[in-house]
């Protein structure tokens, strides 16, 4: 709402000023977060090219001694870790959170304190990493930390650990990524911007974040189950009691192999919005490149075991593996002809951002083909663990990430400074790199071809390898110089750069709308979209937005807002109030960061105490969270009038709490796997110490108390809706008690099984079956406690009730969980002939 | 106007396909520890995968009447007929190849 004499973009942007001087990192508006995380994920992107350069040194001749093999080990352990974990995803991240709100045309995303908390915990978990190098033990396990070496008998150190503290981090930035685009992408699109008329970097996103849903929970379990073993000798992974190393593979390339494509599938739209951009025609195929882009996607979760060819898997898991992995290059290809087809007849310009596109395309195909030779096993079997596979992954990598992402940051440069990169220096980085890149990478086939294994820190003299090393690594200070002068030219062109004006490169997208560079708010409006080119389709209209003649041209609740649609049609639903700058999201990463970092070094009462600060400040969040802003419908220009605030399943706050319990539920799924996994590797499950050690009426028991709390949550809730207040507390208050009473008997059975969780596999899995329950208790708990609070200080009402609503959820998950976890203990080994842990 | 529920039908195929593609894995898996023989359960599997996908694809057709541009159509189609292709690629593996090798 506007002070009295204010215009409407004068109240704009008095409500999304940004904070000045060192307030300003209290921001969560995603024009700053998204260049936080973009400048610190190329900071560690540097970090990692200066150990790249650090092992080709060590490599360019035989038995040089620059690097020792334990150095060795660290520096490719980190390069990796750092190149995949904390600089691709991550920065794939950087680049939707900020570009696009800009491209489907709101002022923010729906949960930008949460997209804070999400850089915070990154940046700290990165650094944290990092820090290993002064404190020792640095990780040197590889980039996938493979068990047994990475258990506590062969890595007694904390070199694991760090890996392990660092990988967290970067999965709670990558679940709040996920919640904020799966969301955000769905629900805050500008009116009219229906899915076929979405840009393809929105709907690359999307099946990204979707992708994070699913792949990151088996490797939080991976690492839970690593963690456990590592500090509580619960023999997860040690074969010698139940365990099995290769369930480490699995847990972590189930996460790995969709990883490649969470890289690759941004940095493939990237090239799809910038290449009809430069050809000046639309992108041909567009809806074939959604399907593909959907289908790359999906298929990505078929070929984790191709990394595991080697490990010795039956046969026709091999042939499934190897028959999916070939299969994916349809979909890929289908994206190469889209691309070369916009490109056949057109006129293109050739400045940076389209070479940087040209260069993907020859260095991607040439990573595709190589792909689908190492797709077939006999083919892999020769040339696994050797350079081959570095060739192509480097290949795909830096050919479908790398290359795109600098055409990307050179395209998108006008937006957050105003000026556009200098072109002769950007063509000198891109020819740098791309010669460099090909005068290292290509030479690696060879040597692969010829034996030269990979992770090896040097070799003997006389087998041929010599000057294919030696050509890599000049090749590899080519492409370093490549990348320092794109950075030195980025920082040159920051304050310097030619003045880029209104949309400087003559796109259709709608980022370009505005002036550059962009405004605190946005825009000076919200335009309603009839195309899927707006700025070639209808220039007028747009111009009309930009001018702040359109929608949401003033705040209409006092504070920043965005816009909620329908998820399909994108119809105005709400208006959604967003959260402005504090520091509580910074304080809450810092606090989490106590936590797991107290916990590396074993210093259990600082970890706890950064817990209950952590679990404090989460709850004062949680408090301020479910706004009603006083007036309840708001016109929002055009004669449109909609709500401020909604508690239904349309509402984006139930949408992020149902994408957080699919996170939730997929961890859980595959921690069922590894308990199915392990049970099939046994001969006996579970083992004649625990048959028969628990009375069926016990679990049964148990499962009737955990299906009574769920219905009295859900009792309460129903009731309270109908205006009966004090029903909330009695459903919610009940299902706490009846939670306490099933932690109890749970917890007194388990002990009383005498289910020692050190002496096998067996116990311990179920011991984190139990646990898993027990937390999710513990966490439905706490939210029907904040609810009641909340109630109590008028904050829920029978109308304002989102909170409610995911705290039954949270009751309904960890019901159905827990009963699941009691069915599978019953029912699983007795179908295998085994005597099971019940007596009937 | 395409509902939720349209759009979630476009994109259902590839689903479809992993979870045979599990299926197909976790029947080997099954079939290799306990010695059962796996063909006719693949057979039946791969069957009624290929005939969701056929029966998922008809409802489309309904999307051809209130959405003239196409592109829910097509790509639902486009999904089913990739997810087809995948199905019957992964089947012709399972047969071909023995499976507790």
């Amino acid at each position: 709402m506007s002070a009295p004499g204010e215009s409407g973009r004068e109240a704009l942007n008095r409500v999304w000023a940004q904070p000045r001087g060192w307030r300003y990192f209290s921001e969560v508006n995603n024009t700053a977060v998204g260049l936080w995380y973009l400048a610190a994920g190329l900071g560690f992107f540097a970090v990692a090219g200066v150990l790249a350069l650090l092992m080709r040194l060590q490599l360019a001749w035989p038995w040089m001694g620059f690097l020792g093999p334990e150095a060795y080990n660290q520096v490719f352990t980190m390069h990796g870790t750092i190149m995949m974990v904390v600089f691709a995803v991550p920065i794939m991240e950087a680049v939707a959170v900020y570009v696009l709100p800009q491209m489907l045309g709101v002022r923010d995303l729906p949960f930008p304190r949460l997209s804070s908390y999400g850089f915070w915990c990154y940046l700290l978990g990165g650094l944290l990493l990092l820090s290993s190098f002064l404190f020792g033990p640095v990780p040197n396990g590889g980039w996938f930390m493979y068990t047994p070496l990475s258990g506590p008998e062969y890595t007694p150190g904390l070199n694991t650990d760090f890996w392990l503290l660092g990988l967290t981090f970067i999965e709670i930035s990558a679940v709040a990524a996920c919640i904020e685009l799966i969301v955000g992408i769905m629900k805050t699109r500008a009116p009219g911007m229906s899915l076929d008329r979405m840009p393809i970097l929105g709907w690359a996103f999307l099946t990204v974040a979707v992708m994070i849903l699913f792949a990151f929970p088996p490797l939080l379990l991976g690492d839970v189950l690593l963690e456990a073993e590592r500090v509580l000798d619960w023999p997860f992974f040690d074969a010698g009691r139940g365990g099995d190393p290769l369930l480490w593979q699995h847990l972590f390339w189930f996460f790995g192999h969709p990883e490649v494509y969470i890289i690759f599938l941004p940095g493939a739209a990237m090239v799809s919005t910038i290449l009809p951009t430069f050809c000046g025609r639309p992108l041909v195929g567009h809806q074939w490149v959604v399907v593909a882009t959907i289908a790359t996607g999906i298929l990505s979760f078929g070929l984790w075991v191709h990394h595991m060819f080697a490990a010795g898997i039956p046969l026709l898991s091999l042939s499934l593996f190897s028959a999916a992995s070939m299969a994916v290059a349809i979909p890929s290809g289908i994206q190469v002809f889209a691309w070369l087809a916009t490109l056949w007849g057109a006129r293109p310009r050739w400045d940076t951002p389209f070479l940087f596109v040209i260069g993907f395309l020859v260095i991607f195909v040439i990573g595709g083909l190589t792909g689908v030779m190492v797709a077939s096993v006999p083919f892999d079997w020769q040339v696994t663990d050797t350079h081959f596979v570095v060739a192509h992954f480097h290949y795909v990598l830096i050919g479908g990430a790398i290359f795109p992402l600098f055409g990307a940051l050179t395209y998108w440069f006008p937006l957050p400074s105003g000026r556009l990169m200098d072109e002769t220096v950007g063509k000198w980085s891109f020819w740098l790199m791309f010669v460099g890149f090909n005068v290292t990478f290509f030479p690696l086939h060879v040597l692969g071809l010829l034996g030269m294994p990979r992770r090896v820190y040097t070799y003997p003299g006389g087998l041929g390898w010599e000057w294919l090393n030696l050509t890599a690594t000049i090749g590899a200070f080519v492409l370093g110089a490549g990348v320092a002068v794109f950075f030195a030219n980025l920082a040159w062109s920051w304050k310097r750069g030619r003045p880029a004006g209104h949309d400087p490169w003559k796109a259709g997208t709608l980022e370009w709308a505005g002036p550059t560079p962009l405004t605190d708010s946005g825009g000076a409006s919200v335009p309603r979209v009839r195309s899927l080119h707006p700025l070639w389709d209808q220039p007028a209209e747009m111009a009309a937005a930009a001018r702040g003649e359109a929608l949401m041209c003033r705040p209409t609740t006092h504070g920043r807002e965005t816009l909620r649609v329908s998820a399909v049609s994108a119809e105005p639903q709400q208006v959604i109030q967003v959260s402005g700058p504090g520091w509580s999201q910074v304080a809450a990463a810092a606090a989490t960061a106590v936590m797991f970092g107290a916990g590396t070094f074993h210093l259990w009462g600082v970890a706890a105490a950064g817990g209950v600060v952590t679990l404090a400040l989460l709850t004062r969040w949680a408090w301020h969270s479910d706004r009603q802003p006083p007036m309840a419908r708001v016109d929002i220009g055009q004669g449109i009038v909609v709500p401020t605030y909604a508690a239904d399943h349309s509402s984006h706050a139930w949408w992020a709490a149902v994408v957080a319990v699919l996170f939730d539920g997929a961890a859980y799924l595959a921690l069922l796997s590894a308990y199915v996994f392990l049970w099939l590797v046994n001969p006996v499950w579970p083992p004649p110490p625990w048959e028969g050690r628990i009375a069926l009426g016990d679990i049964l028991a148990g499962g009737g108390m955990l299906a009574v709390a769920a219905v009295l949550a859900h009792a309460g809730a129903g009731l309270h809706r109908r205006g009966r207040h004090w029903a909330l507390p009695a459903g919610l208050g009940g299902a706490v008690a009846v939670a306490v009473a099933v932690a109890w008997t749970g917890l007194s059975t388990l002990t009383a099984a005498d289910l020692g969780p050190t002496r096998h596999a067996f116990p311990a899995t179920v011991w984190v079956m139990a646990l898993y329950t027990l937390v999710h208790l513990g966490v439905a708990t706490l939210l029907a406690l904040l609810v009641l609070a909340r109630q109590a200080a008028g904050l829920v009402t029978p109308v304002r009730r989102m909170t409610v609503m995911m705290t039954v959820l949270a009751w309904d998950f960890a019901a159905f969980t827990g009963l699941a976890s009691m069915a599978m203990l019953v029912l699983w080994p007795a179908t295998g002939g085994g005597g099971g842990i019940c007596t009937w | 106007m395409v509902s939720l529920r349209d759009a979630t039908l476009v994109v259902a195929a590839p689903g479809l396909w992993f979870g045979y593609f599990l299926l197909v894995y976790g029947v080997h898996a099954l079939a290799c520890r306990f010695l059962w023989p796996s063909g006719p359960v693949l057979a039946a599997v791969t069957a009624l995968t290929a005939a969701a996908l056929a029966a998922e694809a008809w409802p489309l057709r309904r999307l051809a009447r209130i959405e003239p541009a196409g592109f829910y159509r097509a790509a639902g189609l486009g999904l089913g007929a990739l997810s087809l292709l995948a199905t019957l690629w992964v089947a012709a593996t399972s047969w071909m190849v023995p499976p507790c090798g």
